[in-house]
């Protein structure tokens, strides 16, 4: 019995070689099933048009590039998952996760084996402090996030409200996880520093049923700007009980995730307009993307709109450059799936900003920095749902229309 | 600060009726089979599919469709307790949990397969509306769903007092054995009940579906509360349901206005392990209850 094992096993491990002569084989970990199916789902929809696009094009040194699903629906998964596609199915390349948590715990795995993890959606910014060789994040901080809506509130929020910000007052609000946690804490820094009245950081569940006390403490707390980081029905839930409770603030900035999907949109009908919402965007100004970035994001939203019958969230595009700078920059340049040599042609990478399809340039960096493996060149956008549709508005250089609606209309009369 | 409690308080009791709602099929199936269901979170997810659908296709109220998902969702509980329940009727404990919160990742699975993850909802004008009296605002999705909740709770009262069934139902859980010597279809009656404590979780769906999003997992964070509130009131008690389920709703308002949002839950579980300690029973439960089941 033993040795039949062994010599299936034995069996199972050359296919596998054999497999890995003809094609690049790469670890998809996303999490499929579970609480954060949907952006999961997402992130890796665009991730495969990237692979489809690289495909048709040749491959790389005439290998076509697979994807090897693994679902990281919890971090236990996210973290047995990692440990199947790098030793089992024997991958140098895993890229992923969406969320911040999975990829705490998937990276640990693929760092301890010496292979090459890279983010395409995670933000929490320890996830670039842990001084990993092998951990490459091409998306922004939650800091960043953080603080650009508090730039917002300062910057275009105060003058259109006429008042400075030492006569307005934020509050903080955020579901407590990693994401939460980390943008809400930056915000509430960086408010400070602005010159805001904080009246402070009020923390929540986010798989609450009800938000009747935050909704009334906000109202306790007199504040004309909101700043809340949330996940799904939490974020329905706030904006439904604050009409219900009658509470109005000046200004509403949701900080990415849910604040950016048709989702919310739909959930709120009319009341959506006027809410900000920060993180990034593939709807910035066309003339601050180079030629090429421009091409593959009118190539990337007609292949995904064919295949799922629906525009691309930001969630999807994210999924789409990071997987499409991996395979034609990272892979292509080292020409190997060594991870040494990966790793040597990412942080030689240096993409100027406007060169891929989300207005981010590319350069890592190196050894000897505090966020080892962080991409300087990438940053999130304001944007403003204007008439149910998302518009960025901030900052100048890439934005395509004026904020508007500030102060939001009272509920009675939106 | 202290002219915002009648709001909190009424807020409170709102979501503990919320709370009840969701709790009663659960104290049912488990007063009459002895079997706490892991999957009946995910029954009121289907039943929220279920009003999502006939709303977006037919146009249909999610309130009105409470007509049309319920006996649906009755019939998929006989089928359940044929397929799933009736053979783990006697095995231990850890394999009726098994074979229930198996079903769970089913159902949420089936979800996803077919529906995908995306997050609905039903557009209502009455979702966020609210009635105000004085300087209270009462919710008018949430009442709705105290008001169904309460009826809901006097209709199986009723039932269960009154009916034929209702008796035969509680002579078969005070004991089994001596029911089916008396001529009570044990087997019938543990179909019926199964299928009533699922129908229960089909209104608290279709009542819930203006308030909350629709996705495979939506039941995973409305029924943690429920089997609190359900060993609060005392396992198998509709009642104690109901009032379970305002204490919790209440503790949870109080406590995450004037202390941490982030803490209500903690807090109010807290209470519950107290009161556990001075009334292991639950509030209206009977000693021993988890072994004999209730009437």
């Amino acid at each position: 019995m033993k040795r039949l094992i062994l010599t299936t096993l034995a069996l199972a491990a050359s296919t596998f070689t054999a497999h890995g002569q003809e094609t690049w084989r790469i670890g998809a970990l996303y999490p499929l099933t579970g609480a954060l199916a949907l952006l999961g789902n997402e992130n890796l929809n665009g991730a495969r048009v990237a692979v489809d696009m690289i495909n048709e094009k040749g491959g790389i040194a005439g290998k076509k590039v697979e994807l090897v699903q693994g679902d990281a629906s919890t971090p236990d998964k996210a973290q047995s998952e990692a440990e199947r596609l790098s030793s089992l199915e024997n991958l140098q390349i895993i890229t992923g996760t969406y969320s911040s948590g999975l990829s705490y715990a998937a990276s640990q795995v693929v760092e301890r084996r010496g292979g090459l993890y890279w983010e395409t959606g995670g933000i929490a910014d320890g996830l670039t402090k842990r001084g990993f060789s092998g951990y490459f994040r091409i998306v922004f901080t939650a800091t960043s996030n953080g603080q650009l809506a508090a730039n917002l509130a300062a910057g275009t929020i105060a003058p259109k409200l006429g008042k400075k910000p030492t006569d307005l007052t934020v509050l903080v609000v955020h579901e407590d996880s990693d994401y939460g946690t980390s943008v809400a804490t930056a915000a509430e820094m960086k408010a400070k520093d602005l010159g805001f009245k904080v009246a402070g950081r009020l923390p929540y569940k986010a798989s609450t049923t009800d938000l009747a006390s935050l909704v009334l403490r906000m109202k306790a707390s007199g504040a004309d700007i909101v700043i809340a980081s949330s996940y799904a029905n939490d974020a329905l839930l706030i904006q439904r009980q604050m009409k219900q409770l009658g509470v109005n603030v000046s200004a509403f900035i949701g900080t990415g995730g849910i604040y950016g999907l048709p989702s919310f949109a739909e959930g709120l009908g009319s009341a959506v307009n006027g809410i900000f919402d920060t993180e990034g965007s593939a709807a910035i100004s066309p003339s601050s993307l180079s030629e090429e970035a421009r091409t593959l994001l009118a190539d990337f939203q007609k292949r995904f709109q064919a295949s799922h019958g629906k525009a691309p969230s930001y969630v999807g595009t994210q999924g789409f450059v990071g997987t499409y700078v991996l395979l034609d920059k990272v892979l292509r340049a080292a020409g190997s799936a060594d991870p040494a040599k990966l790793k040597t042609a990412a942080l030689a990478l240096d993409i100027p900003t406007g060169g891929t399809s989300l207005g981010w340039g590319v350069k890592f960096l190196g050894a000897g920095n505090e966020m080892q493996g962080q991409n300087e060149r990438s940053f999130p956008v304001a944007q403003q749902w204007q008439n149910g549709k998302l518009v960025v508005v901030a900052p100048d250089d890439v934005k395509t229309a004026e904020p508007i609606l500030v102060p939001l209309p009272t509920w009675d009369k939106r | 600060m202290l002219d915002i409690l009648p709001q909190l308080l009424v807020s409170g009791l709102l979501i503990g009726g919320v709370y009840g709602l969701l709790s009663i099929g659960l104290t049912l199936i488990f007063g009459v089979l002895r079997i706490v269901n892991f999957a009946q979170g995910e029954f009121i997810m289907l039943a929220m599919f279920g009003a999502f659908w006939l709303h977006a296709l037919w146009g249909i109220d999610p309130y009105l469709s409470i007509f049309i998902v319920t006996p649906v969702v009755f019939g998929l509980g006989l089928l359940t307790e044929r397929v799933v329940i009736k053979p783990i009727l006697h095995a231990p404990h850890a394999m009726q949990i098994f074979a229930t919160f198996g079903l769970s990742v089913v159902l949420q699975n089936l979800a996803l397969t077919f529906w995908g993850p995306d997050y609905r909802s039903v557009q209502t004008e009455y979702a966020s509306q609210s009635f105000i009296i004085g300087n209270v605002a009462v919710s008018a999705t949430s009442l709705y769903a105290f008001i169904v909740a309460f009826l809901m709770a006097a209709i199986l009262i009723g039932f269960l007092q009154f009916s034929r069934d209702g008796k035969a139902l509680r002579a078969m859980v005070q004991n089994r054995y001596a029911a089916s010597l008396m001529g009570v279809n044990t087997e019938r009656l543990n179909r019926i009940a199964f299928g009533a404590g699922v129908a229960c979780a089909a209104v608290a769906g279709c009542i819930l579906t203006p308030i909350y999003y629709t996705f495979p997992t939506a039941g995973v964070d409305l029924i943690i509360t429920a089997f609190v509130v359900v060993v609060l009131g005392g396992l198998g008690s509709v009642a104690g349901a109901m009032v379970g389920g305002l204490i919790i709703g209440v503790t949870q308002t109080l406590t995450g206005f004037f202390i941490s949002v982030e803490l209500k839950d903690v807090i109010a579980l807290v209470l519950f392990i107290v009161i556990l300690l001075v009334r292991p029973q639950g509030l209206f439960g009977r000693a021993g209850m988890e072994e004999i089941g209730t009437k």
